[in-house]
C-alpha cells in the first residue's frame, strides 16, 4: 500500500511538469505586454525594452521557461524569484505581492465555498439516486431524473445570476454578495456549484445502483431473509458507491473549475477570482501560480480517491498488495538468475 | 397422499414486459414430503429457476407475478403471505443455492461474514456465538476456518459454491432449492459437491429440490424426478421408473440425448427442432411440433394429467381406460 502511495506520488511529477510546460506556453504566446501594461499609456518604446529586460522578458521562451522552473536573477531586485520548485513566482505585477502568498490568503475561501458545495452535493444526490433507483419509473423518480438532467444543463453563471435575481433582488432573502465570513452569503454560492455536481452524482447514483439491484448477490442476500433495507444499504450501496466515487473525485476538480465562474458571479474572494483578475491584467506570475496550483490539488484529489477505493473494495486493495509481491519475486529472480551461473 | 410438506397447485408464473407475456411457469402441480428429494429436469428456458424463485417469493420485480395457482408450505400459502413473514421463511424455512457461484458472492464483504449475516437475521446469536456456528458450517463443506475473513475474490468457483451451500445450510432448513448447484463447476468439484449435498440431506432430513439439466447428476441424488418442458411438466415420477421406461415422448428423447458407451452412435441424436417461444406457446400439448408420435387431436387438446404406471404423465398417448 505504501508502496502503491510513493509510486502515485511520483507519477505526479510528470504530470505537474506537463501542466506548468502547457501553461506556460500558453501565457507566452498570449497578446499583451505586461510591461507596457505596467507602464503609463505615454511611456516611451525605450522604457518598455527596459523594463522588459528589468522583468527577464526579453528571454528566449526555454530561458524564460527556465527562470519559471529554477528562478530568475534579474539586474534589479524587484522581479527576481526563486522558481517553481522553491514556490517562489515572485511578485504580482499587479499588487505586487507575492503570488503564492496571495493564493494561500485566499485559497480557504474557496476550500469553503467547494467543501459546503460538495457536502451539499453529497448529501442530496445519494439519497436521491438511491431512492430514484428503487422505485424505478415512479413519479419520485421521474421528477429526479427531470431534475438531474435540468442540474446538468444548466452553466454555472445563468444559474447563478438567476437565483440571485429570485433570492437577493426579488425575495431579499440572501445577499448577492458573497464573503466568507457571512454564512448566509454563502448558501446562493454554494447552491450554485452544487448544482452540476448534485445532478451528475444523482445520475450515477441511480444507474450504478440499479445495476447492483440486478446482481446475483442482491438476490442471494435476500434470499437469506435479509430485510430490504439491510440488503438496500448494507449490500447493494457500497457496490454501487464505487463508481460513485470516481465521479465524486472529478466532480472535485469540477467543483475547482466552477469556482472560477460562481466566485466571478458572486465576487466572492476566492482564487478563482484571483485568476480571472490575473488574466484580465495579464498578471503573468499570478496566472502561472495560480493554474499550477490548482493543478496540483487536482492531482492529489485524484490521488485520495483512488486510495479511498481500496477502502471500499477489497478487490482492489488486493491487487495492490498482490502487485507487490510479484514486483518483489520479480526483483528475487532477477538476482537469483544473476548470481547462480 | 399423505400430508405434502409442500404442495403446488396448478402455478402459473408469468413475465410481462412492454412487449409481451412470457409465460414462463403453466400450470405446474407438485407434491413433496419431507425428506423426498426431487429431481427438476427440463432444458433451459423451461421454467425451473422461475418455479423456485416463485417458492421464495423472490421472482423479479415487476415483471414477475403469480398469476394463479398456490404454494402452500408446512400449510401456509406462501403466495399470500406478507413480506415480513416470507422473510422469516427465506434463508431460514426454505433456503436455496444458487446457479453461478461467481456472481452469487456478495464481492466487498468477508464470506464469514455472509454466512453469519443469515444466521443473526433468523436466530438470535450473539457476534461469537454466530462466529462459531459459521466456522462449523464453512468446516461441514471443507474449507479451514480461518480463511472465514477472506473475500469472495480470494476463492475458487468450487470453494465459492461451498461458501453459498454453507450459507443456504446455515439455518438448517426444512426445504432446500438447489438451481443447478454443480453447473458452474468442473467435473471433479461436481461430484464433490453433490457428494456433500447428497450427505448433508441425509445428516439434516431436508427435503430438497434439484434443478438440473443434467440426468445424470438428478439420478445421483433424487427418489423423484419431475421433467419439465415449456413451463409444465411432462412426467413426474419415481426415478427408477422414469429413467427405465420413460413414457413421455419429450422424456424419451432427452435419454435419447444422452450418449451412450454400449452402443455405436456415429452422432448424437437429439430432438428436432427448438423449445418453444414462452411469449407465444403452441396451442394443445406444449410439445406437439417436435413430438414424433403427434396425433391430430395434439394440436387442439391441451393433455390432461394421467396417472399410468404409478406415474403421472400429460400426452396424449396415455389415456385412462
Amino acid at each position: 500500500m505504501l508502496r502503491y502511495l510513493f509510486h502515485r506520488i511520483l507519477q505526479l511529477i510528470p504530470v505537474i511538469l506537463g501542466v506548468t510546460l502547457i501553461v506556460f506556453t500558453l501565457t507566452y504566446i498570449a497578446p499583451g505586454d505586461p510591461a507596457r501594461l505596467l507602464l503609463p499609456q505615454d511611456a516611451s518604446d525605450e522604457d518598455v525594452a527596459q523594463l522588459k529586460h528589468a522583468m527577464g522578458l526579453d528571454r528566449s521562451f526555454f530561458v524564460q521557461y527556465y527562470h519559471f522552473l529554477f528562478g530568475y536573477d534579474g539586474p534589479g531586485d524587484s522581479f527576481d524569484y526563486k522558481g517553481l520548485f522553491a514556490l517562489d513566482l515572485g511578485r504580482s505585477y499587479v499588487s505586487n505581492r507575492p503570488v503564492f502568498g496571495t493564493i494561500l490568503e485566499r485559497f480557504p475561501n474557496t476550500v469553503l465555498l467547494s467543501t459546503v458545495a460538495l457536502c451539499l452535493s453529497i448529501l442530496v444526490s445519494i439519497p436521491f439516486g438511491i431512492i430514484s433507483a428503487t422505485r424505478q419509473y415512479s413519479k419520485i423518480d421521474m421528477v429526479v431524473t427531470v431534475l438531474a438532467l435540468v442540474g446538468i444543463s444548466m452553466p454555472a453563471f445563468w444559474l447563478g445570476m438567476l437565483l440571485i435575481w429570485i433570492f437577493s433582488v426579488q425575495l431579499k432573502l440572501f445577499p448577492s454578495l458573497a464573503v466568507p465570513s457571512n454564512p448566509l452569503s454563502i448558501v446562493l454560492p454554494a447552491l450554485t456549484l452544487a448544482a452540476m455536481s448534485t445532478a451528475v452524482q444523482t445520475r450515477m447514483t441511480r444507474s450504478s445502483m440499479l445495476e447492483v439491484l440486478r446482481q446475483d448477490y442482491i438476490r442471494t442476500a435476500r434470499a437469506k431473509g435479509l430485510d430490504e433495507r439491510v440488503v438496500i444499504r448494507k449490500h447493494a450501496l457500497r457496490n454501487a458507491l464505487i463508481p460513485v466515487v470516481t465521479v465524486v473525485g472529478i466532480q472535485v476538480g469540477q467543483l475547482l473549475v466552477g469556482a472560477v465562474l460562481t466566485e466571478t458571479v458572486f465576487s466572492y474572494p476566492g482564487i478563482g477570482t484571483i485568476m480571472v483578475d490575473a488574466i484580465n491584467r495579464k498578471d503573468t506570475p499570478q496566472i502561472l501560480a495560480s493554474v499550477v496550483f490548482m493543478a496540483l490539488i487536482f492531482a492529489l484529489v485524484n490521488l485520495i480517491v483512488d486510495i479511498l477505493y481500496a477502502f471500499i473494495d477489497p478487490r482492489i486493495k488486493a491487487q495492490y498488495v498482490q502487485a507487490g509481491i510479484r514486483k518483489k519475486r520479480g526483483l528475487f529472480h532477477a538476482i537469483s538468475r544473476k548470481t547462480t551461473p | 397422499m399423505g400430508k405434502a410438506q409442500l404442495s403446488i397447485q396448478n402455478l402459473q408464473v408469468e413475465y410481462h414486459t412492454d412487449e409481451e407475456v412470457i409465460h414462463a411457469v403453466n400450470g405446474i402441480s407438485l407434491d413433496l414430503e419431507e425428506g423426498e428429494s426431487l429431481g427438476l429436469v427440463g432444458e433451459t428456458g423451461a421454467g425451473k429457476t422461475t418455479l423456485a424463485l416463485s417458492i421464495l417469493g423472490l421472482l423479479p420485480k415487476p415483471n414477475g407475478r403469480i398469476v394463479d395457482g398456490s404454494i402452500f408450505f408446512e400449510g401456509k400459502e406462501l403466495s399470500k403471505t406478507s413480506e415480513e413473514e416470507m422473510r422469516q421463511i427465506r434463508g431460514n424455512r426454505i433456503s436455496m443455492i444458487f446457479q453461478d457461484p461467481m456472481t452469487s458472492l456478495n464481492p466487498i464483504f468477508p464470506v464469514g461474514e455472509q454466512i453469519a449475516e443469515a444466521l443473526e437475521v433468523h436466530f438470535s446469536l450473539t457476534k461469537e456465538q454466530a462466529e462459531k456456528k459459521t466456522a462449523e458450517l464453512l468446516e461441514l463443506v471443507g474449507i479451514p476456518r480461518n480463511r472465514m475473513g477472506e473475500y469472495p475474490h480470494q476463492f475458487s468457483g468450487g470453494m465459492k459454491q461451498r461458501v453459498v451451500i454453507a450459507m443456504a445450510l446455515a439455518c438448517n432448513p426444512k426445504l432446500l432449492l438447489a438451481d443447478e448447484p454443480t453447473t458452474a463447476l468442473d467435473v471433479t468439484i461436481q461430484a464433490q459437491v453433490l457428494r456433500m449435498i447428497r450427505d448433508l440431506k441425509r445428516r439434516m432430513r431436508t427435503t430438497l429440490i434439484l434443478i438440473s439439466h443434467d440426468l445424470g447428476v438428478v439420478a445421483q441424488i433424487c427418489n423423484t424426478v419431475a421433467i419439465m418442458y415449456a413451463g409444465k411438466i411432462m412426467e413426474y415420477g419415481k426415478i427408477e421408473d422414469v429413467f427405465r421406461n420413460p413414457l413421455h415422448p419429450y422424456t424419451e428423447g432427452l435419454f435419447a440425448s444422452i450418449p451412450r458407451l454400449d452402443r455405436t452412435q456415429r452422432r448424437l441424436s437429439s430432438i428436432p427442432g427448438l423449445i418453444p417461444d414462452p411469449s407465444n406457446l403452441p396451442t394443445g400439448c406444449v410439445f406437439h411440433p417436435r413430438c414424433p408420435y403427434r396425433m391430430g387431436v395434439c394440436e387442439k387438446t391441451v393433455p390432461p394429467l394421467v396417472e399410468w404406471e404409478g406415474r403421472k404423465v400429460h400426452c396424449l398417448k396415455y389415456r385412462e381406460g
